[in-house]
C-alpha cells in the first residue's frame, strides 16, 4: 500500500509545487492550510506522514505535534523555514521524526519522505540487520561489515551506531543518542562528539569530510544512508 | 598646681576648638558674632557689678562673703561666655582680689603665710569655676553646632542618594547651598571614555579632562578648582568650580571631604547606571537585529521553497508529470519571483525611510492618478479581486514623491486584499477638507482587535491571531513612514461591522494653489 502523507503549509504555493510531484512517485496526498484543518483531517484519515510547517497562520506547528500523534499519525517530518536549531529540537523532542530546512531540493524532499516510510515498515517488522551497499550491521550479532570486512566496534560505538542505522537518512537528537549511549541525556556532549569522531574513522573514507554521519548543527547527527530494507 | 596646668591646656585650645583661627573644625554661624558681643557685655557687667558687691562686702567686713561672691560672678561668666570669658574672669578676679581686697591692700604682696590659703583658695576657685562653667557652655554649643552640620550632611545625602540623573545631582548641590549659585560650579561624570555633563553646562570640559588625571584629589588651575571624584576603584568624575566661589559658611574644609564622598558615589551611581541602561540598549538593539535578520530570512525563505521545489521537481521530474502541472509550476517560480521583488522593494524602502525623506524629494502631483496607478499594479498581482474606486473628485494634488505614494497605496491595498476573502471587494473612499484630503481604504476581511490597533503601524508587526506568511509585517510601517515624510498620517480603524473589516485612512496635506482651485 502507498503511503498517505498530508501535507500542512499556508504557502499554496508550496503546496501546488509539491503535490503533483508527490503523487507522481505514487504517494496519495491531502493538504491543510491551517493547524485546525490539519487536525480535522488526521481525525477522520491515518496518515503514514505528516509535512508540517511550523509557522501556521492559527497556531505554532510544534503545539499540535503531540496532538497529530495521539490521532495516529505515524510519522511527522518538519519544513522549517525559521533555521533555528532551538525550534529544531523542540520539535523533534514534541515527537517529529525528522526536519528539512527551506528551501529544499525535491530530490531532498524525496529521500527524507522514502526514510520515514522505510523506518515506518522496518518498525512493523522489528528489523534485525542493516543493509545498504558496502555496509551491513547486524543488531542481534552486534556485528559491523564495511566492504566485506567486519569492523570492531566497543560496545558504546555499536549502541550509538545502531541508533543511528535504525533512524537511517533521518536525524537522530544529541538527547536520543546520549540516551543510547549513556542513559542519560545531561552527559555532556563532549563524549558524544568524541565517540562520533571514533565511529567517523570506522566508517569514513575521509573522516574530516564525512559522507555517511553528518553534523546537524545544534541538533543532532544523521546517517545519510539509504537502507536497502 | 595640676588642676591649673589642665586649665591653661584647656585655655591654649589643645581639647578644645577655637574660633576664626586654625585649626578651627568649623566656621562660626555669621549669628554667633552678634550672639557673642552680647554675651561680653553681659559678661563685663556682671564683672563690674560681682567687683562692686566684693568691695562692699569686704569694706563691711564680710572677707569670706565678699570671696564668694566674686567666684559666683566668675562662674556666671563661665557659663555666659564660655571657657574664654571665664579664665579672663577668674584672672581678672585674681588680679582685683590680690591687690585691692586681700590685705595687704594696694599689694600683690602676702604678709603673713596664714594670707596665702585663702588668696590661694581663692585665686584657684575663681578660674576653676570660671574654666570649668564655660567649658560646659561650650560644649552645649559645639553640640549644636555639630547637630547642625549632621543635619545638613544629611540633607544633603538624602538629596543626593534620590538623585537618579546628573541633572538631579546638579540641582541637589545648589538645594542644598554647597555652593551659592548654579553658575559658579560644573560637574562632570566619566563612563568608560565618555564624559557627560549636565545639559546646557559643559563648558570647562577641558579643565575636567585635564584635571582627571592628576595624582592631586584638588587641582587648581586657571582660577578654577576640580575636585576629583572617585568611587573605590575609579575615578568616575570632576566638581569643578570658581576658585572664588563661596562654599556655603556652614561647611568647614572636612565637611566638605565628606560632601564630596557623598557626590562621589552619586555620580558613581549615576555612571553605573548610565552603564546599565547602555548595556540594556545595546542588547535591545542586538536583539532587534537578530529578530530582524531572523524575519527577513524566514521571509525570503518562503517564496524561495516554492521556487526551489518547482525547479527542483521540472528538472527531475518534468516529464512525467502532467502538462497542466508543468505550467502550473512555471506560474509558481515566476509569481514567486514577483513576491520576492516587492519584498526587496519594501526591504529597500525601509532603508530610505530610516536615512530620511528629504523634501527636494517629493513634487507635486496628482493623487488620483498614483492611486490608480498603485490599484492596477496590485489587480495585476491579484487578479480576480475587486476593487471599487469611489472618490467625489478627479484629481487632487498632493506632495509627494511618486514611487513611494504609489507604494503606499499599493501596500495598504495588498494588506486589505490579503487579510479579507477572495469574493469581498475592497473600497476606496475620499474626503476633500481645507487644506487636507482623506483616502479610506476598506476591508471586509477578519479585522485587527482593538488592543493592536495601535501596533500594525510597527515594523515587523503581525496580529497574533491572524499570522499570514505573505505578510512580512513590513507593508503599512512602510505606508506610515511615507505618509508622516509626506507631512500627512495614516491611521487604522476596526472593526467597521459585525465584528468585521478594516479601514485605513491616510490624511495627506494639500498645497494651497492655482490648480487646486480648479480642481475642485
Amino acid at each position: 500500500m502507498n503511503a498517505r502523507i498530508l501535507l500542512v503549509d499556508d504557502e499554496t504555493a508550496l503546496i501546488r509545487s509539491l503535490q503533483p510531484v508527490l503523487s507522481a512517485q505514487g504517494y496519495s496526498v491531502d493538504s491543510a492550510g491551517t493547524a485546525a484543518e490539519a487536525l480535522k483531517k488526521a481525525k477522520d484519515t491515518v496518515f503514514d506522514l505528516i509535512l508540517l510547517d511550523l509557522g501556521l497562520p492559527d497556531a505554532d506547528g510544534k503545539e499540535i505535534i503531540a496532538k497529530l500523534l495521539s490521532l495516529n499519525t505515524l510519522s511527522i517530518l518538519i519544513l522549517s523555514a525559521r533555521h533555528q536549531e532551538a525550534e529544531k529540537v523542540a520539535a523533534l523532542d514534541q515527537g517529529a521524526d525528522d526536519f528539512i530546512n527551506k528551501p529544499f531540493n525535491i530530490e531532498e524532499l524525496l529521500a527524507r519522505i522514502r526514510a520515514a516510510v522505510r523506518r515506518l515498515k522496518n518498525d512493523a517488522v522489528k528489523s534485525h540487520e542493516f543493509q545498504s551497499g558496502q555496509l551491513s550491521i547486524d543488531f542481534l550479532k552486534r556485528k559491523v561489515v564495511l566492504m566485506d570486512e567486519e569492523i570492531k566496534f566497543s560496545p558504546k560505538e555499536f549502541d550509538l551506531l545502531e541508533t543511528l542505522a535504525r533512524h537511517a537518512g533521518q536525524v537522530v537528537t544529541h538527547r536520543q543518542l546520549l540516551l543510547a549511549g549513556w542513559n542519560d541525556p545531561t552527559v555532556d556532549t563532549q563524549y558524544l562528539r568524541s565517540y562520533m569522531a571514533l565511529i567517523r574513522q570506522k566508517l569514513e573514507f575521509d573522516s574530516s569530510q564525512p559522507e555517511f554521519l553528518l553534523t546537524e548543527p545544534g541538533v543532532g547527527y544523521r546517517l545519510d544512508i539509504e537502507s536497502e530494507h | 598646681m595640676h588642676v591649673a596646668l589642665q586649665v591653661l591646656r584647656y585655655a591654649a585650645g589643645m581639647d578644645l576648638p577655637m574660633y576664626n583661627n586654625k585649626p578651627a573644625i568649623w566656621a562660626r554661624l555669621s549669628s554667633d558674632s552678634a550672639r557673642s558681643y552680647i554675651s561680653f557685655f553681659i559678661g563685663l557687667v556682671v564683672f563690674i557689678a560681682g567687683t562692686l558687691a566684693t568691695y562692699v562686702a569686704q569694706n563691711a567686713d564680710r572677707p569670706v562673703s565678699a570671696a564668694l561672691i566674686y567666684v559666683s560672678a566668675v562662674t556666671i561668666i563661665g557659663a555666659v561666655n564660655g571657657l574664654r570669658g571665664g579664665l579672663l574672669a577668674g584672672i581678672g578676679a585674681s588680679f582685683f582680689y590680690n591687690f585691692f581686697f586681700s590685705e595687704p591692700l594696694l599689694d600683690f604682696g602676702v604678709t603673713t603665710s596664714d594670707e596665702y590659703i585663702p588668696l590661694l583658695a581663692f585665686n584657684l576657685s575663681a578660674l576653676l569655676s570660671g574654666a570649668l562653667a564655660g567649658r560646659i557652655n561650650d560644649r552645649a554649643r559645639a553640640a549644636e553646632i555639630a547637630q547642625q552640620k549632621i543635619n545638613l550632611l544629611l540633607d544633603i545625602s538624602n538629596q543626593l542618594q534620590t538623585a537618579m540623573h546628573l541633572e538631579d545631582i546638579d540641582q541637589a548641590i545648589v538645594r542644598t547651598g554647597i555652593f551659592d549659585s548654579a553658575d559658579e560650579f560644573e560637574i562632570y561624570a566619566r563612563s568608560d571614555e565618555q564624559w557627560i555633563a549636565v545639559e546646557g553646562k559643559g563648558q570647562w570640559l577641558a579643565e575636567a579632562q585635564k584635571a582627571i588625571d592628576q595624582d592631586e584629589l584638588q587641582h587648581v588651575q586657571d582660577q578654577k578648582i576640580a575636585y576629583l571624584l572617585s568611587s573605590s576603584q575609579r575615578r568616575v568624575g570632576v566638581l569643578i568650580s570658581t576658585q572664588y566661589a563661596q562654599k556655603s559658611e556652614r561647611l568647614s574644609k572636612i565637611d566638605f571631604a565628606a560632601v564630596l564622598n557623598l557626590l562621589s558615589m552619586a555620580i558613581d551611581r549615576f555612571v553605573l547606571l548610565h552603564q546599565k541602561s547602555e548595556a540594556e540598549a545595546m542588547r535591545r538593539s542586538e536583539e532587534f537585529k537578530t529578530a530582524l535578520l531572523s524575519s527577513i530570512s524566514h521571509d525570503m525563505r518562503t517564496p524561495l521553497a516554492a521556487i526551489s521545489a518547482s525547479a527542483s521537481s521540472l528538472a527531475s521530474y518534468g516529464e512525467t508529470l502532467p502538462k497542466a502541472s508543468r505550467k502550473d509550476m512555471l506560474t509558481i517560480i515566476q509569481d514567486q519571483c514577483e513576491r520576492l521583488n516587492r519584498y526587496t522593494t519594501n526591504l529597500l524602502n525601509l532603508g530610505r525611510l530610516q536615512a530620511g525623506i528629504s523634501p527636494d524629494q517629493l513634487e507635486s502631483l496628482d493623487l488620483v492618478e498614483m492611486l490608480g496607478s498603485a490599484v492596477n499594479t496590485v489587480k495585476m498581482h491579484h487578479s480576480g479581486r475587486e476593487i471599487i474606486r469611489s472618490l467625489p473628485f478627479d484629481a487632487c494634488t498632493v506632495r509627494a514623491n511618486p514611487v513611494m505614494l504609489e507604494q503606499l497605496f499599493y501596500n495598504i491595498l495588498e494588506n486589505a486584499i490579503q487579510y479579507s476573502s477572495p469574493d469581498a471587494p475592497v473600497l476606496i473612499t475620499g474626503h476633500r477638507q481645507a487644506g487636507r484630503v482623506e483616502i479610506a481604504i476598506s476591508d471586509q476581511g477578519c479585522g485587527i482587535p482593538v488592543s493592536e490597533l495601535n501596533r500594525v503601524f510597527d515594523r515587523f508587526y503581525r496580529s497574533a491571531e491572524n499570522v499570514r506568511k505573505e505578510g512580512h509585517g513590513l507593508g503599512l510601517s512602510i505606508a506610515s513612514g511615507f505618509a508622516q515624510a509626506f507631512g500627512g498620517s495614516i491611521s487604522a480603524h476596526s472593526p467597521l461591522e459585525m465584528g468585521k473589516g478594516t479601514k485605513i485612512i491616510v490624511k495627506l496635506p494639500t498645497p494651497a494653489s492655482r490648480s487646486e482651485s480648479i480642481d475642485q
